[in-house]
């Protein structure tokens, strides 16, 4: 072989992997995945030459008949309507799923798994195929990368193969990472609400409340311009803030009368017990949530360092932590109690802007709460409607539920 | 044609981490074999990688080559002024530069001269580590090209890096709310301290001993750990009891299971935890049918993990000092148990249990030890 062939061959290789390399760049920053996906594939598609470039998800789809299937789902399927395949031999993509194993054919045609109805559908003839498995970090395929009709030459090849996996494994990368973020989100977001759930199925006398305080903050937090992450936050910061309450003995919290000192200060160490259980779990909270322990534990501070537990004063009290104060204020002072009847909206804001007066709320808070009362007003109905429908309806089956006789309890404990 | 050569050779190791990410599951191990490569390709001495620590605010290396494990403040040093800007730095001569730290050459003996330092960022930008190639051998400082491809290799090795870390912060996120809600759950039933956590543990190792599959053995975990969640709303007067209880304070504590099924199905699970609910609330069925709550799932179709935590919590109860009755001793409990093989509890757990006996009391101090811990098994 001669210099300058050799030299032709060493470019036309140096061409191909910077692609690649400017893709791996071009990947990182892109945050929407299907956005992304369709990147990749568009991307793998230009390196090796391919007419066209599809990418399958497996998913759990919900089959009238034969109930859930797992089925290969195209995402980014070019010039064509959404695929869906089984995972068995009666398709190349779905053999590459069941198998995990590449499948680089020259023509499609002679090969019997090559299901061809896509093709008449969409008057598209396919000639080589290239079709990669798509593996998770466990090893576990997810999903499948195919590439079609090699643009000058008969097939596709050895470096080929070696470069659509290398794409394959980058949106599986992708694939995960939004799978994880979502699972993540989803998992905590349903034992935090469903706490707050229980929480509030304890404490029937203020029942709501820990609800009803999440949803002012978040109106509190709205009318102070307050978005995305900051907001989630405040949110959980409000669905826990009573989880210490749990350990509060029944004769105290479901007393139907005014508390004496005594048993307020026991009321009042619930909030230390919230501090000391958030503390202890802090480190294992996703890093974007990091806060939400300390806005839990330190609603009941005051500005003026008058509040508890740890008498805190100004800035050492987060914004979210004031929030949460004001809206857990409101709520206590604006539903009914069995010692006293409730006080009305306007009575109780006058109270809240003469404790921002004299330096115990914020007053930026106050007002926002002022601004934000039409909605305020509109999503406790809303709750305490769903909370009396909860009760009905517990009203009925718990009936049931409670006398039904409990014989042979003989695992009983 | 050897500087073409040498980024063939660049480009070829990027696409091997693109292929390798996919199949290597020990992403330290397959960071530390590319490195390697890249302390050649780059004709260097050394490479490193180094990850944030967010808590503690320093830089640890995953891959440092000849030398154990390096750590230091985020903000010293050529790294910690690339972790800080964001933006990679080419250094002809580091003791020429003002930011670089000596510190770290004069404790591993190792004599630095050129640098490329790059920072490994995820898709929203922020800093998760820094790369470094030391000492280009030909004495020339690093060029448009090294970098260029060292940044390409971190960008590669950043998404892999946060997909693991998002793995294990998922797991930690679980982990943490279980992990409060259950120190609430003792903070109501004093008694009942640990005991969650026990059940938990010991239905883990039984379902593992069973043989069953890892998604399966944590599925009957997270049912262990929240079985008892229910009790939150039973009266103290009911837990806090030094007597045995009347058949009304019976009936409202038998109640905790329907309270446990009301609250986890108002959850809605997904991943590993989808299914507690069909596991969690049916710990007091008993194997040949009946038990509490009535109704289905009876007997026979009473899911496996129902029958491994029915087991393991009674087991824990007999050895707890409740409503006036004396603690069994282990081996008491254990009989005790057996006595009620195949009527109560379903022989093939009941036995496995017994298969664990000697391991019981070790897992119970692991549990102790650890009140609030990352799941699995591992640690």
């Amino acid at each position: 072989m001669n210099h300058e062939r050799q030299r032709e061959i060493l470019e036309a290789r140096v061409q191909r992997l910077e692609a690649l390399r400017e893709v791996s760049l071009e990947l990182t920053s892109e945050r929407d995945l299907q956005r992304l996906l369709r990147l990749i594939m568009k991307r793998a598609g230009q390196i090796l030459g391919a007419e066209r470039s599809t990418l399958y998800l497996i998913e759990e789809c919900a089959d009238p008949r034969r109930g859930k299937r797992r089925l290969l789902v195209s995402q980014v399927a070019q010039g064509v309507k959404e695929i869906r395949l089984p995972l068995d031999e009666t398709s190349i993509a779905g053999t590459v799923a069941l198998k995990g194993e590449i499948v680089n054919l020259q023509d499609a045609y002679q090969d019997r798994r090559f299901n061809s109805s896509f093709d008449r559908q969409n008057r598209f003839k396919t000639c080589s195929m290239l079709t990669a498995p798509m593996r998770n970090p466990q090893g576990q395929v997810i999903g499948v990368t195919q590439v079609l009709n090699k643009q000058g030459a008969v097939r596709f090849g050895r470096g080929d193969e070696e470069i659509l996996l290398a794409f394959s494994s980058q949106a599986s990368i992708a694939v995960e990472n939004a799978r994880y973020l979502e699972l993540q989100r989803r998992t905590f977001e349903t034992l935090i609400t469903g706490q707050a759930v229980a929480i509030d199925a304890r404490d029937h006398i203020t029942a709501g409340h820990t609800r009803r305080v999440t949803a002012f903050a978040l109106e509190i937090g709205r009318a102070l311009g307050w978005k995305g992450q900051d907001l989630e936050s405040l949110r959980y910061g409000g669905l826990l803030h009573d989880q210490g309450k749990l350990g509060v003995p029944d004769e105290i919290l479901l007393k139907p009368a005014r508390l004496s000192g005594w048993e307020f200060q026991v009321i009042q160490s619930h909030v230390q017990k919230t501090k000391d259980i958030l503390n202890a779990v802090r480190p294992l909270f996703p890093r974007k949530f990091r806060k939400v322990p300390e806005i839990a534990a330190s609603h009941h501070e005051k500005l003026d360092g008058s509040g508890y537990p740890d008498k805190l004063r100004g800035d050492a009290i987060s914004a979210g932590a004031r929030i949460l104060a004001v809206a857990d204020i409101f709520d206590a002072m604006t539903a009914l109690r069995p010692y006293r009847r409730e006080d009305p909206d306007d009575v109780v804001v006058e109270i809240l802007k003469r404790d921002a007066d004299e330096g115990r709320l914020d007053s930026k808070v106050v007002d926002a709460l002022v601004r934000a009362l039409p909605r305020i007003v509109q999503v406790r109905e809303e709750i305490n409607e769903k909370i009396q429908q909860q009760r009905d309806v517990r009203k009925v089956t718990g009936k049931q539920k409670i006398h039904m006789p409990v014989k042979d309890s003989g695992a009983t404990d | 044609m050897d500087d073409l050569a040498k980024r063939v050779r660049g480009l070829e190791l990027l696409l091997r981490l693109g292929m390798e990410l996919y199949s290597e599951r020990d992403l330290r191990n397959l960071l530390n074999r590319i490195w390697h490569e890249l302390t050649h390709v780059l004709e260097a001495e050394r490479s490193s990688l180094f990850l944030v620590d967010e808590e503690t605010r320093q830089l640890y290396s995953i891959v440092a080559q000849q030398v154990g494990e390096i750590r230091f403040s985020l903000d010293e040093g050529i790294a910690g002024a690339t972790a800080a800007t964001g933006i990679s730095l080419l250094i002809p001569d580091a003791y020429q530069d003002p930011r670089f730290n000596p510190e770290i050459d004069r404790r591993t003996g190792f004599r630095t001269r050129s640098i490329l330092s790059v920072p490994l960022k995820n898709q929203q930008g922020e800093v998760l580590g820094v790369t470094q190639v030391l000492n280009r051998l030909d004495g020339k400082p690093f060029d448009e090209e090294d970098r260029l491809l060292l940044q390409a290799l971190a960008s590669m090795a950043a998404v892999a890096i946060e997909t693991v870390q998002l793995y294990e912060e998922q797991k930690g996120a679980t982990e943490a709310v279980i992990s409060g809600l259950l120190m609430a759950l003792e903070m109501r039933d004093p008694r009942g301290r640990w005991h969650s956590q026990e059940v938990r543990a010991y239905s883990r190792e039984m379902a593992e001993e069973m043989g069953l599959a890892e998604e399966e053995v944590r599925r009957i975990e997270w049912a262990g750990a929240l079985h008892d969640l229910g009790k939150i709303a039973v009266s103290d007067r009911i837990l806090a009891k030094d007597a045995p209880l009347s058949s009304e304070e019976q009936l409202e504590y038998d109640n905790h299971a329907v309270w446990t099924l009301e609250f986890l199905e108002a959850m809605e699970f997904s991943g590993e935890m989808s299914g507690v609910e069909a596991i969690a609330p049916y710990h007091h069925k008993r194997f040949e049918g009946g038990g509490f709550p009535p109704g289905p799932p009876d007997g026979k179709d009473l899911p496996q993990g129902s029958r491994i935590i029915a087991v393991t919590d009674a087991f824990l109860v007999r050895m707890s000092s409740r409503w006036g009755q004396r603690p069994l001793s282990q081996e008491d409990s254990l009989w005790w148990i057996r006595q009620r093989s195949g009527t109560d509890f379903d022989p093939a757990a009941v036995e496995s249990l017994h298969r664990l006996a000697p391991k019981l009391e070790e897992i119970r101090v692991r549990v102790h030890a650890a009140p609030v811990r990352r799941s699995g098994h591992e640690s």
